[in-house]
């Protein structure tokens, strides 16, 4: 079974700043420490309809006073392995980030068009990112994929390649599945 | 000009300005979003005349308007929003920016500084909130709600967010009954719940305590507050009141803590109100409409409430001074004042009309009756819609029984009947053996 670190993600973005990726990082650190012990779990990666395992390891050595918020650390902690997943299992190299309002939206590409490029949010591939730390009624891993191809379907990337990645913590398990 | 270049700077500075504010640290994410605004102003501006270069355009000018925003740039935000509107055909970020248009309107004419901070709080206060939706049950006007509503709304819901409130604070920490008392009074400052947003089309409105952290206040305080709302919504706002559900209540509260936040919750979430409560789930968004409260939940819950006829004639506060002269006491009132309104509940098993023969119950139901001094007595039963005021308690209630049992014959002597009076039907069915021989 293959061996990952969630700082691998660092080598993979050369683009996103290193203290970035790190606090990104400590938020899915938050969320898997709430139900894995010793920084290391096996997780499922479950990627385009293919499922495989492997096993994840993480720091915990920070100060997470400020990280309490349980719907944050769902949503901060599922960016991290959404960025992982795209960077580091699928081979993407470059990540464009701009402000919308309370949060920020993260496309990716597989190549770095240079710095000289106008439109150079142009040709990427967009990504809906989600996190629940444990399902409970309605709120499930399922209903969760659901809802956000049915979010893609209602804005503007219906027609861009696009994808959704939702992290259960509990689990853990992380699942891509490609819009179109 | 190297577009890229500069977005990606003025994005790592907006970075780290989110973090300064994670540190508490003010006055640094001020001057970062101020630097990271005015990066990527210069990059939005670089594309207005370049229509040929979407999606780029399109997000870079949205990006531009939020990050002036959040530095307080208000006209410049202002500036990126018009143009985006105009000229973006991208539905979503229309959308996004008509949204942020609002906000751009309440804060024009303030300083640069008190639009920041403005902005900051309102974008705090709104990660904290809890969506709701008032819909009115019966389309009598549109689905238009009254202010009426929103005030029966807003009264229970504050009430029993108070009382939950005081008790939740007073099970993390011990204290005497003053220290108490004085709680209590200090609760009624600090839950002070504001609206977020809120907008037509039903009543969609948000909801956030206030918890800016006042001089004093210790962490642990000011946590507490912004935590109330949510907590207070999923705990009890929210709960089902399932069996196992009133059991886990009852363990943790006691029955006066029960009565106080429970009880302003039962005429919001009768049958008989007239309008719905949903709220927005703040993890999937999806719209969930609040179950009712019935009479066999509310009778589980709480400790009834009971009043006797003697009792109530003594409904009324006075001040009264008493003085011992010479071994004699003499008493002064000083002030004497009737209650203004009173809720309890009335236990009966019988439904006694003026005419006819009393028809017996299969179980006990609880009548509400919610006095006011304006008006007097008002008996209602929850589960169902009859309603009957009297200033007189006795003949209150013989009024009421009058009109449940003529309802009773009404809805069984209906043929066709409509989506109300067939639940109506069903509710009152459960209490009567064969209902159906009541009918003339």
């Amino acid at each position: 079974m293959e061996e990952y670190h969630l700082k691998q993600t660092v080598d993979f973005l050369p683009q996103l700043p290193k203290e970035q990726i790190i606090t990104q990082n400590y938020w899915a650190a938050v969320a898997l420490n709430k139900y894995h012990k010793n920084s290391k779990v096996e997780i499922e990666f479950k990627i385009d309809g293919e499922s495989k395992k492997a096993i994840l390891n993480w720091d915990s050595n920070f100060n997470d006073a400020a990280m309490k918020e349980s719907i944050d650390i769902a949503n901060q902690g599922a960016i991290a392995l959404a960025w992982f997943v795209m960077s580091v299992l699928l081979n993407y190299r470059s990540v464009e980030q701009t402000e919308i309002g309370d949060g920020v939206d993260y496309r990716f590409k597989s190549s770095d068009s240079g710095d000289d490029d106008l439109n150079f949010l142009n040709d990427y591939h967009y990504v809906e990112v989600s996190g629940i730390l444990e399902e409970s009624g309605t709120n499930t891993l399922d209903s969760r994929i659901k809802y956000k191809h049915k979010q893609i379907i209602r804005g503007a990337k219906r027609d861009e390649p696009s994808s959704v990645i939702i992290t259960l913590f509990s689990q853990p398990k992380t699942v891509k599945e490609l819009h179109k | 000009m190297k577009p890229k270049i500069l977005h990606q700077e003025a994005m790592e500075l907006s970075f780290k300005a989110k973090q300064s504010l994670e540190e508490n640290n003010e006055g640094a994410a001020f001057e970062l979003y101020k630097k990271a605004a005015d990066l990527e102003s210069q990059v939005a501006e670089f594309y207005f005349d370049k229509p040929e270069l979407e999606p780029t355009r399109s997000v870079i000018i949205r990006s531009a308007a939020f990050l002036n925003l959040k530095a307080g740039h208000i006209e410049n935000a202002q500036k990126f929003i018009f143009f985006g509107l105009v000229n973006i055909s991208d539905e979503l970020i229309r959308e996004q920016l008509n949204n942020v248009l609002e906000i751009v309107v309440s804060l024009r004419n303030m300083s640069q500084e008190v639009a920041y901070n403005e902005f900051k709080y309102i974008n705090f206060l709104r990660q904290r909130s809890v969506h709701y939706i008032l819909e009115p049950s019966a389309l009598t006007f549109g689905h238009s709600i009254s202010l009426e509503m929103i005030k029966e709304f807003s009264e229970g819901y504050l009430k029993s967010l108070k009382a939950f409130a005081v008790t939740k604070y007073k099970q993390t920490i011990s204290m005497s009954k003053d220290i108490e008392d004085s709680l209590r009074r200090e609760i009624e400052k600090l839950i002070n719940p504001l609206i977020t947003q809120s907008s037509y089309g039903s009543f969609k409105f948000s909801i956030a305590n206030d918890y800016l952290k006042r001089p004093g206040e210790e962490k642990k305080l000011v946590d507490f507050k912004a935590n109330v709302v949510p907590r207070f919504h999923h705990e009890i706002f929210t709960n089902p009141l399932t069996d196992d559900d009133i059991k886990s209540i009852r363990s943790k509260y006691d029955d006066e803590e029960i009565n106080e936040i429970f009880r302003p919750l039962f005429k919001l979430k009768s049958n008989t109100t007239p309008y719905k409560i949903g709220y927005f789930d703040s993890e999937n968004l999806y719209k969930v409409y609040l179950g009712r409260i019935i009479n066999k939940q509310k009778k589980q819950l709480i400790a009834i409430n009971e009043l006797n006829q003697e009792d109530i004639g003594e409904l009324e506060s006075s001040i009264v001074h008493t003085r011992s002269t010479g071994g004699k006491l003499s008493k002064n009132i000083i002030f004497k004042e009737h209650l203004k309104s009173y809720s309890f509940d009335y236990p009966t098993n019988q439904i006694i009309p003026k005419s006819g023969s009393p028809l017996i119950l299969n179980d006990r139901i609880l009548l509400s009756v919610n006095f006011n001094s304006e008006s007097g007595f008002e008996f209602s039963f929850d589960d169902f819609h009859v309603e009957y005021t009297d200033t007189q308690f006795a003949r209150g209630l013989s009024g009421f029984y009058t009109l449940f049992y003529d309802k009773i014959l009404l809805l069984v002597s209906i043929e066709k009947k409509n989506e109300q009076e067939q639940k109506d039907f069903d509710v009152i069915s459960k209490y009567i053996g064969n209902i159906n021989s009541l009918k003339k």
